[in-house]
């Protein structure tokens, strides 16, 4: 599958669906640009949906990490949805799941924002 | 420019005299031009000591023509890398089809524009010129990689550890020429043995420096090595701050030679595997902390399981369980596990080279795939001393 990423508005949060493996090479790139994107344009709490996202390697982990940061130091917030099995196997062995909230649910999700 | 030295050094090679007063007028502001006015001294000239940076080349000469002239420099080891553009007359028949395929890289046409003299000179003097930059930084990378992977190298212990009723084996296979793997022992006397497994997020030389920080960082961790939860804690404030989007993931293990104990910490990594002799069944052991180097105030803890002879440890790095086949398919921990159970009579040696034939086997497909990852695998036998009553 090709990696892609859309972008949508729902009120002050920005949801982002990701596509494909994010992994070393395109898949993390895409990840690293979209983020890049949103915080030029002050965009600062974000829903990555993760739905139909296959992989993720430490590449793609580094780089959800990366986002994390600098958003955090600007008092924004992000957060992911509905990550696949194998993603949230991989958010659990390296214990993110307890630094990035994940939600199942797209509405509870968006009301967690302050 | 002033600087005569500085000036390039263009071979204008023609028989027509007015021919090489043109181009030299056009020329000679800007550059050194020196001329030829037959092939012979033109490749005399070419080979010589101080090479031309570009030549000129008129492809109507009597007794050895441009095309001969240009196919004996390409054929030289050195003069080759000059550019050659081919200077033809109005009138005459020329094949520049065949020019190209001598090795030409432009032509100039007569009756001579000046300003298209001097533009395709320069032109092709910055290309070669940035030809030459690219290839340099190419060696360089080229060396900094080969640094690198002596750097790995030569941080991988030489060997393993001989203790006393422990058997270990390990095997490391690097999957680009700069892997961001690592492993490594401390020794407590004969009482036990520490051992570190860890995996840097990407290849190349961050990755061994990184590695190489570890090693250091590590030793520093000596006195606490059957503690394995104060070492991957003391790793991680070592690491944090050195890097932001680089991380670090490992477990640490302490098997104590007294206790007949296994104590596991771990670090974002892979579950260690345990054969369990007594009950004959392969255990995932996972008790996780965050990946080093990104999270300062993480805290780390461990777990102990008594261990008994004929008891195998397992640790190893993504590698193994993310190899995929021509399908895509991953090895996964499922058939890992089940390998372990099924090939537990074999001695840790063979065993893992049993394991590393099998991943070679599932990721060279029919469409025989590249490995992906580094794979670092260490098998620790527990043998247990001998009791002497």
């Amino acid at each position: 599958m090709t990696e892609m990423a859309t972008a949508r508005e729902a009120g002050s949060v920005t949801i982002v669906t990701l596509r494909g493996r994010i992994e070393l090479g395109e898949g993390s790139a895409l990840l690293r640009s979209t983020m890049r994107d949103l915080l030029g344009k002050g965009r600062h709490r974000i829903l990555l949906n993760l739905s139909e996202v296959t992989s993720i390697d430490s590449a793609g982990i580094a780089e959800l990490i990366g986002a994390f940061a600098p958003l955090k130091t600007k008092g924004g917030e992000l957060k992911l949805l509905r990550p696949t099995k194998k993603v949230h196997d991989m958010l659990e062995v390296t214990r993110l799941s307890k630094v990035l909230d994940i939600y199942f649910d797209e509405g509870e999700a968006l009301r967690s924002f302050r | 420019m002033t600087d005569s030295a500085a000036k390039k050094v263009l071979l204008l090679v023609d028989d027509d005299p007015a021919n090489i007063h043109v181009v030299h007028s056009i020329l000679k502001e800007d550059y050194d031009v020196r001329v030829a006015t037959n092939g012979v001294k033109a490749l005399q000239l070419a080979k010589g000591k101080t090479p031309p940076d570009l030549v000129l080349l008129d492809v109507s000469m009597p007794n050895m023509d441009g095309y001969e002239v240009c196919a004996h420099l390409k054929a030289d080891e050195i003069a080759r890398e000059i550019p050659v553009i081919f200077l033809t007359g109005k009138t005459e028949v020329v094949d520049e089809t065949r020019g190209f395929e001598v090795g030409a890289v432009d032509y100039i046409h007569k009756p001579f524009s000046p300003p298209i003299v001097s533009a395709r000179v320069k032109t092709h003097l910055l290309l070669r010129a940035a030809k030459e930059q690219l290839a340099r930084q190419l060696r360089e990378i080229n060396s900094e990689l080969e640094l690198a992977r002596e750097i790995q190298m030569s941080i991988l212990p030489s060997e393993v550890p001989h203790i006393e009723g422990l058997q270990i084996a390990t095997r490391f296979l690097p999957a680009s020429s700069v892997a961001g793997d690592f492993y490594d022992f401390l020794v407590a006397g004969q009482k036990g043995v520490g051992i570190l497994i860890a995996d840097v997020t990407g290849h190349g030389l961050s990755a061994a420096l990184i590695a190489s920080m570890l090693k250091v960082a590590l030793a520093a961790q000596t006195p606490h090595i059957s503690e394995p939860a104060r070492v991957l804690s003391g790793l991680n404030q070592a690491l944090c701050g050195m890097f932001q989007k680089y991380f670090v993931t490992a477990a640490c293990i302490y098997i104590d030679m007294e206790k007949n104990a296994l104590i596991y910490s771990g670090a974002a990594h892979s579950p260690l595997l345990l054969w369990d002799k007594s009950a004959g069944t392969v255990v995932e052991l996972m008790h996780n902390g965050l990946m080093l180097g990104l999270f300062p105030q993480e805290t780390y803890s461990s777990i102990q399981v008594p261990i008994e002879t004929g008891d195998r440890i397992v640790l190893y790095t993504d590698g193994i369980v993310e190899a995929v086949d021509a399908s895509e398919e991953e090895y996964g921990m499922d058939r890992l596990k089940q390998f372990l159970d099924c090939r537990r009579s074999l001695e840790g040696d063979q065993f893992a080279d049993a394991l590393l034939v099998e991943l070679s086997e599932w990721s060279t497909g029919p469409a025989g795939r590249l490995q992906k990852d580094d794979i670092t695998l260490l098998t620790i036998d527990f043998k247990g001393r001998i009791e002497w009553h």
